[in-house]
């Protein structure tokens, strides 16, 4: 197997006292669309600027294609970023910004011509060559800003937050657009973002961070379907976690685990012994509702009152207080004549088969 | 604006340029006393043109002006990029001097460059005209420039490395071309400054070298002369047009 693109081994960085990077490790390999997830001040955007190189590390090393690149100033990187505030220079024409990476590299005329034009070919604005940025919508700029990154052929491309600038419609047409890029240029992508839809609808891999440690990487569908703790559950996706306690290990790699004064056989790690404080993480899509008795215990289900009913278009979603005063979120498809269930009401709640992950609770919040 | 406000204002333009107007009216008065009206024209004016030491110490005041305006704006412009791009220890301290000596009473600075001058044997005239000159007007440029410079998106500059560019090439490709109009303002305002600075050039000319706003001091401790209301009409209309560039200069947007 080649060695990682890029390589982070141990890499530390403070500011002022504060360790914002404990000790980061990270492998990007070559192609891959990779995205840096997590909260504001978790790391994700220092990690970014270690690697472009405009910050450098208290420890550690960065490897690019193997060799440690931690010295070289950022204009000695083959690395371009697309800044969040796009960063173009607002006396350039939207050429002569696209063309100044190829300028400093004193490429001739005829080649950064052809380059430029085919740059602003990739991202459908060859009209606007003569503008000024200042004469640009922000999904323009965007997309220039893009093309002035890419027309270096950069071994890596950065993008910090770089959609967060733009309305809710555009940005979901740049992630579209975005990854039929990196598809069509072959290029590596690490994206920075704290919007866990974009970074699920767009990479092949992500990072979940937090207070500068990766607390899981791996595609989306997993980081999504089994999150490897309550912080990553809670920070990718819509969820209800309830604290449990596991009360007894069966044979068949399920464990009994009180929640709610009631005991469920859920599937857990093997890890988790009897006596081990737990989360139970269920998605609000999982959940199903039936109308139950006062009196009526609810079998092998929690039982609550249901609160309110919004009506989100695809979806129509239900609050449901548990007995414990906890609240779930349940959210179910709109299917027109399902108007049974009123605020008021008592349910049983109950989940689809395997739903439930039973996650450490080691990360209090 | 209520009527009361709108007299207020005119009272006040009014206190303010009343002096400029006399003094304009007057540099087109053909009688030879102030106190009397005779008729307009452009006597005064013709007989500055015919006073040979007039003329002189005038040639002397643009070239001190041009040159110590260019180089203050030279040294300030490096100053402002140095102390706003780059983190130091002291740099607030450093800023904090730049205003001080922006502050410091002329006559202060004016009698504080003589002691050094003869401290260090400095024949006094042109050149030491001339660095008494681009010392005031340096933190002029300096601060004209720092503020433009803070202004505007440290990304830029990150930017333009990032693309491949060193810093001096950031610096000279990004960061001096957007901060043109403020190094423009700078040497329009140090150009007046020098130009028309009495206080300063009185301490540290020698006598073989007269610049032109102290020729006119000489020239009313006689008493008046007409040609007086001429020459300082010329440097008002002078001044006054190298401020509003300067202005419209700095209000021009990134």
């Amino acid at each position: 197997m080649p060695p990682p693109l890029v390589e982070f081994s141990a890499v530390s960085k403070g500011y002022d006292g504060k360790n914002v990077l404990p000790g980061l490790d990270l492998e990007v390999h070559e192609g891959e669309f990779l995205t840096l997830l997590g909260p504001s001040g978790c790391g994700k955007s220092t990690a970014l600027r270690l690697l472009a190189g405009f910050e450098s590390p208290d420890g550690g090393e960065i490897r690019l294609e193997g060799a440690v690149i931690n010295p070289l100033p950022p204009e000695q990187r083959p690395i371009n970023t697309v800044f969040q505030s796009y960063a173009l220079f607002p006396h350039m024409t939207v050429e002569e910004n696209i063309s100044f990476g190829l300028r400093m590299k004193r490429l001739p005329s005829s080649e950064i011509r052809q380059r430029v034009s085919e740059a602003l070919e990739m991202v459908r604005l060859p009209e606007l060559a003569r503008r000024k940025p200042g004469q640009l919508s922000g999904g323009q700029q965007q997309r220039i800003a893009l093309a002035r990154a890419l027309v270096n052929r950069p071994r890596v491309l950065l993008l910090d937050e770089s959609l967060s600038a733009l309305d809710f419609g555009l940005r979901k047409a740049m992630q579209t657009e975005l990854k039929v890029l990196q598809r069509f240029v072959g290029l590596t992508f690490i994206f920075v973002t704290h919007d866990q839809e974009e970074a699920l609808s767009m990479s092949d891999r992500v990072a979940v961070m937090r207070d500068g440690v990766i607390q899981q990487i791996g595609p989306p569908r997993d980081i999504y379907e089994t999150p490897a703790n309550a912080f990553v559950a809670r920070f990718v996706g819509e969820s209800n976690l309830l604290e449990g306690v596991i009360t007894r290990r069966l044979d068949d790699g399920r464990a009994d685990i009180a929640i709610e004064n009631r005991i469920f056989p859920l599937s857990a790690p093997l890890c988790l012994s009897p006596g081990e404080r737990v989360v139970v993480l269920l998605r609000p899509q999982d959940l199903q509702m039936e109308i139950v008795g006062p009196k009526q215990p609810g079998e092998g289900r929690l039982t609550g009152v249901i609160k309110d009913r919004t009506y989100k278009g695809m979806t129509l979603d239900t609050l449901i207080r548990l007995d414990s005063g906890t609240v779930l979120r349940a959210s179910e498809f709109f299917d027109g004549d399902d108007a049974a269930l009123t605020p008021g009401q008592r349910v049983a709640v109950g989940w689809t088969p395997n739903s439930p992950s039973v996650l450490p609770a080691d990360a209090p919040f | 604006m209520s009527r009361s406000g709108t007299a207020y204002l005119w009272g006040v333009f009014a206190f303010l340029y009343l002096p400029m107007v006399v003094l304009l009216a007057y540099s087109f008065n053909e009688s030879p006393y102030g106190s009397s009206w005779d008729r307009l024209g452009w006597e005064w004016y013709r007989r500055l043109a015919d006073d040979p030491l007039l003329i002189e110490a005038t040639l002397n005041s643009l070239m001190v002006a041009l040159l110590s305006a260019s180089l203050a704006t030279i040294i300030g412009t490096a100053g402002a990029v140095g102390l706003c791009l780059y983190a130091f220890r002291g740099q607030a301290f450093f800023h904090g001097l730049l205003m001080v000596t922006l502050m410091a009473p002329e006559i202060v600075m004016g009698v504080s460059l003589l002691v050094l001058f003869l401290a260090l044997k400095i024949p006094l005239g042109f050149g030491s005209l001339l660095l008494a000159h681009i010392t005031f007007c340096l933190p002029f440029v300096a601060v004209t420039v720092f503020s433009r410079l803070k202004d505007f998106d440290s990304r830029l500059i990150e930017s333009a490395r990032d693309l491949g560019a060193s810093e001096a090439q950031a610096i000279g490709h990004v960061v001096l071309p957007l901060a043109l109009p403020a190094i423009g303002a700078g040497w329009l305002l140090s150009f007046t400054l020098s130009l028309d600075d009495v206080v300063v050039s009185f301490f540290v000319t020698g006598p073989d070298f007269e610049v032109l706003p102290l020729r006119i001091y000489s020239m009313v401790r006689m008493g008046i002369k007409p040609e007086v209301n001429a020459l300082a009409t010329l440097l008002f209309g002078l001044s006054m047009a190298l401020v509003i560039l300067s202005q419209r200069l700095l209000g021009r947007k990134l």
